[in-house]
């Protein structure tokens, strides 16, 4: 049975795209499923730093775009998880170095292999981004609460939904503080989606630990501490169509906080 | 010369009150039309005797009496086409005209002559880079996004959450409203007048609808419904 190819997009860059890729692909792949990880962003490569896998690239996306070399000749295998490829992006070219037509190609080609194709798009609403969406069934879109990436994010879903075939994505909510949302500084969730009005796959907390985890090239959905790897998890159980509650966003009031909070309802 | 050939051609015709009559005068051709006879069959005898004509009449501005009856506007376009494509003008006469604001007279208590401009609804929601553009009212069935744009020559009303940039009366109707449930737009424009959500109601949330229009040149937003 042929595989689903999800875009994973933002608009605005550095919102954590490549790191919600790294991560619900890893998880999905400790789940035994076969997953690729695609890395659309040509000329800005960063999955296989994220990945750990950068001294394992000889062939990109472009070669096999190219007809250089054959598509499984680019395929990177997972250090960690047997079922886990990358398909690394070229660092030396640029994004018009593909086109809609052979991306189309690549995934339709590429999805009778795996169970999954994630896609890291890059940001913007250009080439690059055209080409990214192109092979794609499914979307995730990655925010985070401000203003202007949930602006982008709603212009993302918008052109996702005038496509001619239609793909509804499905939000992450990347890098909520709550301490700053209780005090009314930062976006809520609800505020998020009340503009953006879709499905909402997982709220990620910000944590300190993707930072490590993302120059140590381990995802942090690989790390039972992490908070964001928590809600990692939850998210690739969400993807899989399990149903599990949102998880609680109060872990940082300590046990005063929590008191006055049980109070103060 | 011509206009005593003319009558001559339909001199028995005009006898007959059943039938369409074009009769020749001075100032011109007048095509008199049956009051009692259906207009379907006025048509198709317009154009039977056009046809008989075979190009007589060509160029001529010809005058219309109607007596008793009452024409239509969509009713006389017809006449008018069917003269047109025969190589005949109509002319417009106050008898028509008459008419015409007769009907519009009968109409006016039941249909506002401002409401009869076009209305498109549009049933979903405009999101960040999306613009719409209208010549006429514009009916928006979910929420205008921040950085989405709405343009109507007319009003704007959404059914949602306004929150991008509107613009109403674009082509300078300063009588042009915007209604919304939820009216949080980053700008109102209506005519030539242009304001802007005051800094500190930023993220307050007004939970009813509300319209923006024109007062003593200033957009002024009230409690509306």
């Amino acid at each position: 049975m042929a595989g689903t190819v999800v875009v994973v997009t933002s608009g605005k860059g550095g919102v954590g795209k490549t790191t919600t890729c790294a991560n619900i692909g890893t998880g999905l792949a400790i789940r035994g499923r076969r997953v690729l990880l695609i890395d659309a962003d040509i000329g800005l490569r960063n999955l296989d730093v994220v990945m750990g896998l950068e001294n394992r690239i000889v062939f990109d996306l472009v070669n096999v775009a190219e007809k250089t070399c054959r598509v499984k000749q680019a395929l990177i295998k997972d250090k960690r998880f047997e079922t886990l490829y990358l398909l690394p992006a070229a660092q030396t070219r640029e994004k018009d170095a593909i086109s809609q037509e052979r991306m189309i190609e690549i995934c339709a080609e590429l999805k009778q292999e795996f169970d999954y194709i994630f896609i890291d798009c890059p940001a913007g609403i250009e080439q690059g981004f055209k080409n990214a969406v192109a092979g794609a069934d499914q979307a995730i879109l990655v925010t985070t609460p401000d203003l202007s990436a949930v602006r982008d994010a709603d212009r993302i879903v918008g052109l996702l939904q005038a496509r001619e075939s239609r793909i509804d994505p499905r939000l992450v909510v990347n890098r909520v503080r709550p301490a700053m949302v209780r005090k009314g500084e930062m976006m809520a969730v609800e505020d998020v989606n009340d503009i953006l009005a879709v499905d909402l796959l997982g709220i990620v907390p910000d944590d300190e630990t993707i930072i490590t985890s993302t120059n140590k090239g381990e995802p942090a959905v690989m790390d039972t501490y992490s908070r964001a790897g928590e809600a990692y998890r939850n998210i690739v159980a969400r993807f899989e169509g399990e149903s599990v509650p949102f998880m609680s966003l109060d872990y940082d009031l300590g046990l005063f906080g929590k008191i006055k909070k049980m109070i103060a309802k | 010369m011509a206009e005593e050939k003319i009558l001559g051609l339909f001199k028995k015709s005009t006898k007959n009150s059943e039938n369409v009559v074009f009769k020749g005068y001075k100032s011109g051709l007048t095509l008199i039309i049956p009051e009692n006879v259906s207009f379907s069959k006025c048509l198709d005898d317009l154009i039977m005797q056009l046809d008989q004509a075979k190009g007589f009449f060509k160029g001529a501005v010809v005058t219309l009496q109607l007596g008793k009856r009452k024409l239509l506007e969509t009713e006389f376009i017809e006449i008018s086409k069917i003269l047109n494509e025969a190589g005949l003008v109509l002319a417009t006469t106050s008898d028509h005209q008459k008419k015409l604001e007769w009907h519009s007279q009968k109409h006016k208590e039941s249909i506002p002559e401002e409401s009869v401009v076009a209305t498109v609804t549009i049933r979903r929601t405009i999101r960040s880079g999306q613009k719409f553009e209208y010549d006429g009212n514009l009916v928006i069935m979910g929420d205008v996004n921040p950085g989405a744009e709405i343009v109507a020559t007319g009003d704007i009303i959404v059914l949602g959450k306004l929150r991008g940039t509107v613009h109403a009366g674009a082509k300078g109707n300063q009588d042009a409203r915007i209604i919304a449930f939820q009216l949080r737009p980053i700008q109102i424009r209506i005519a030539g007048v242009i304001t802007r959500a005051p800094e500190w109601e930023r993220g307050k949330r007004q939970e009813r609808p509300e319209m923006a229009r024109i007062n003593d040149n200033q957009i002024i937003v009230e409690r509306c419904c």
